[in-house]
């Protein structure tokens, strides 16, 4: 093995364990990406599978479609999987350069005896053969495949395999050059405000891939064929429709996986130590030096809990992905919500009423999972709580109160909704008590039963440090039960005592629920220090 | 009150090895005890059990009366601990840091005080980093002004002198000096010699989880015909003359 893979080897081993030390093993990504393998064959053999049975199963079409029809078909999966490749592809090099960036590894790299050339060549070596960067490319691999075996116009394998290789170039470019930024990120805020968009985009794009592409597969229809042409990375497979947009889009797509290249190029120097992560370019006008105002430090003593929730609250903002993943959960409900609420009919039949206080309660139970992202925001700095004189009882308290803002906005929001559609504000208000009530009652359980877990120790705390097993199983135990109560107590007051007495439904499932959470706060959440 | 800190014949293995064997000193209110001893020896598992972290296998640890592995909530709630490793939020401000730490333990701070210990930390033209840009040694001296604020009413110091500045350093002996002299307890590490002769009323010497050497520096060096602590250390910590030839041979 040569010296610069070896280094790749070791320098990826480092990366996965500084991002899983931040933030614990990630869920559906790790199975794909950032998970350290000790050769090249396992890094990317589960990522290259994954895609290739994914782009196997959308262009198994292929094979059988008859020749005429093999070009549009084929434009319309392929499109798809050029913007999921972007996606990964985006995804994993801006994973891997943001916590090398953030953990501040040049600063070990450059210890080596190691010119700048042959430190960039170890950090793509481990970015691509160590990091799973390498297994997008079987994504690509069975159209092209099928392109060949079919014997399909040599002009659409060339285009296609064009567009892809300019994809990757353009998307890794581009993900390291954003990496880069990490830092950055941490310190200004309108960068992280974008950074938590991005996050955003990243997990609505992650968890409901399904969706978007059925919907691409229908929208990339060829009634717009002459737009898309114009399109850079897609335009240049339709050139059949529109060869001049397509010969416009091969040189867009060139021009920007080029753009992207020398962007990437630009901020090496980060990745090699030879820039300061922060970066900016040196301005060639003279400039007043800053006279920083002397400022008196301020500092306003609160009760311990407000003091606690502010804490958690000033670390969160600063955390866009884990905010983005807070955000995500809180608003996703909402949306599948929005469809029901907004439905002729929603409100008209004891049936459909009773439906929708059964959403709405799923919904408030499922919104108050999210309080563990606010253990996990701790990280390292949990280690300090470990030193104050603060219970595992006030603690799990101290959590639920940290998320209940966002959830009294996240029920405030399915109120509002429901005073809209339903113009009812006495069944707005009842869904407000209902949903919050709900989220709440699982925020405090979920949080009780974390707080119960936490090591004795002084430990970081990530998404690793409670088990996965206790975690799932919390979660499937708490919609089970959430489902049932807020389905079965609507329509089992439906059946016996009739519609007029429906609104009693809420009542009674907040009461149930609240009982059974402070059992589990009392019972698991102990009066002892961590 | 004067406080006190009592270590009543206290064990603690980790994995099968002994780390601390029957250990028992005490720290009176009003004195300074230094506890010197190699990387390893067991120090800062003996600081960690005045604040219940660590819990003897064998023996107590009294804060204040308070039996530290029994009721570590109000232990924690006695003690001002300084970790030997950098613990804070590296996202906080330093203010902000302030503000969290001292509404946990409900201490309001005159205005006036806390201008002061910013200013003689040299926090003031920090306030606007966050804590996580702070080089290791101002990320100590804001570990220390909570500690200063908060007024704690025994101190337990782990290696508080790393990383300071002489400025700072000096600032950290006077306060450890007034401390004791308004009747607080303070147990300190530190592996900078000079100021441990400084600040100490009394020096503790441990070796292999024992307490092997005990006295006020002029007592020890003494006893082991010693003209610094230095050499009393290194006595004790069994330092040959052999080691520096091997050292020498090095650069041959």
């Amino acid at each position: 093995m040569s010296i610069e893979l070896e280094l790749a080897r070791v320098l990826a081993r480092e990366v996965v364990y500084r991002s899983r030390r931040r933030f614990g093993k990630r869920g559906v990504f790790s199975l794909v990406i950032g998970k350290y393998k000790p050769s090249v064959l396992q890094a990317n053999i589960l990522g290259a599978a994954l895609f290739s049975f994914l782009s196997l199963m959308m262009t198994l079409v292929l094979i059988f479609a008859p020749p005429e029809e093999i070009y549009p078909l084929f434009i319309g999966i392929f499109s798809t999987l050029l913007l999921f490749g972007l996606f990964m592809s985006l995804l994993m090099s801006i994973g891997f350069t943001s916590v090398y960036v953030s953990e501040r590894l040049a600063d070990l790299m450059i210890l080596l005896p190691l010119d700048e050339r042959t430190l960039t060549k170890v950090y793509l070596l481990a970015l691509f053969l160590y990091w799973g960067g390498a297994s997008v490319i079987f994504l690509f691999v069975p159209p092209l495949a099928i392109l060949l075996f079919k014997s399909a116009s040599p002009i659409l394998f060339a285009v296609a395999l064009l567009s892809s290789l300019m994809l990757l170039m353009f998307s890794y470019s581009l993900g390291l050059a954003i990496g880069t930024y990490a830092q950055l990120v941490k310190k200004k805020s309108i960068l992280r405000a974008l950074a938590t968009v991005a996050w955003l985009v990243v997990l609505l794009g992650f968890y409901s891939a399904g969706y978007l592409v059925e919907y691409l597969a229908e929208a990339l229809s060829l009634e717009y064929s002459y737009l898309y042409s114009l399109i850079p990375f897609i335009g240049p497979l339709f050139y059949q429709y529109n060869t001049i947009g397509s010969v416009i889009s091969v040189a867009a797509t060139i021009g920007l996986a080029i753009s992207a290249y020398l962007f990437a190029v630009d901020r090496l120097g980060v990745l090699t130590g030879q820039l300061p992560p922060a970066a900016v370019a040196p301005k060639l006008v003279k400039v007043k030096p800053k006279v920083r105002a002397v400022r008196a430090a301020k500092v306003e003593i609160k009760s311990s809990l407000l003091g606690f929730i502010l804490k958690d609250l000033r670390i969160l903002v600063r955390e866009p992905r884990r905010l983005a993943n807070l955000l995500y959960f809180l608003a996703f409900p909402l949306i599948m919500l929005v469809p029901t609420l907004t439905r002729a009919g929603a409100f008209e039949t004891g049936f459909s009423k009773a439906l929708l206080l059964g959403m709405c309660g799923l919904i408030g139970g499922a919104i108050g999972l999210v309080s563990d992202v606010m253990y996990y925001i701790e990280g390292e700095g949990a280690k300090v709580l470990y030193y104050l004189p603060i219970t595992r009882r006030k603690l799990a308290l101290m959590k639920t109160a940290a998320v209940a803002l966002l959830i009294l906005v996240a029920s405030t929001l399915v109120a509002a909704v429901t005073a809209v559609a339903s113009g009812s504000i006495l069944l707005s208000a009842l869904i407000f008590i209902l949903t919050a009530s709900l989220a709440l009652s699982t925020s405090l359980i979920s949080s009780s039963i974390t707080a119960h877990f936490l090591p004795e120790y002084p430990s970081s705390w990530t998404e690793a440090t409670v088990s996965k097993a206790v975690q799932i199983a919390v979660k499937i135990v708490l919609i089970i039960l959430v489902s049932a109560m807020s389905f079965a107590i609507p329509f089992a007051i439906l059946a016996t005592l009739g519609e007029q007495v429906l609104y009693l439904a809420p009542l009674i499932e907040s009461l149930v629920l609240v009982v059974i959470a402070l059992t589990v706060f009392i019972g698991l959440a102990k009066e002892k220090s961590l | 009150m004067a406080g006190k800190i009592v270590y009543e014949n206290v064990s603690k293995s980790f994995d099968g090895a002994l780390i601390v064997r029957n250990v028992s000193f005490e720290v009176s209110g009003g004195e300074v005890v230094v506890l010197l001893g190699p990387n390893g020896s067991g120090k800062s598992t003996l600081f960690k059990m005045t604040v219940g972290i660590v819990k003897p296998d064998r023996g107590r640890v009294f804060v204040n009366g308070v039996d530290a592995s029994v009721d570590s909530l109000e232990a924690r709630k006695i003690v001002g601990f300084m970790p030997e490793e950098i613990i804070i939020y590296e996202s906080l401000k330093i203010e902000e840091y302030l503000e969290f730490i001292l509404s946990i333990y409900g201490r309001k701070v005159d205005e006036n005080t806390l201008q002061k210990v910013v200013d003689l930390l040299g926090l003031r033209e920090h306030l606007d980093k966050f804590i996580g840009e702070l080089s290791h040694g101002t990320k100590r001296k804001v570990l220390l002004a909570a500690l200063m604020l908060r007024e704690p009413r025994v101190l337990v110091l782990d290696e508080v002198f790393t990383g300071l500045d002489p400025v700072a350093a000096k600032l950290v002996k006077t306060w450890i000096r007034e401390a004791a002299d308004s009747g607080v307890p303070v147990l300190v590490s530190t592996h900078i010699l000079p100021i441990a002769e400084a600040i100490a009323d009394r020096v503790l010497i441990i070796h292999r989880g024992e307490i092997v050497a005990e006295g006020k520096p002029g007592e020890l060096k003494e006893l082991f015909g010693a003209k610094e602590l230095e050499d009393v250390f290194l006595k004790i910590a069994g330092y040959s003359p052999e080691y520096e030839e091997v050292i020498k041979a090095l650069y041959r």
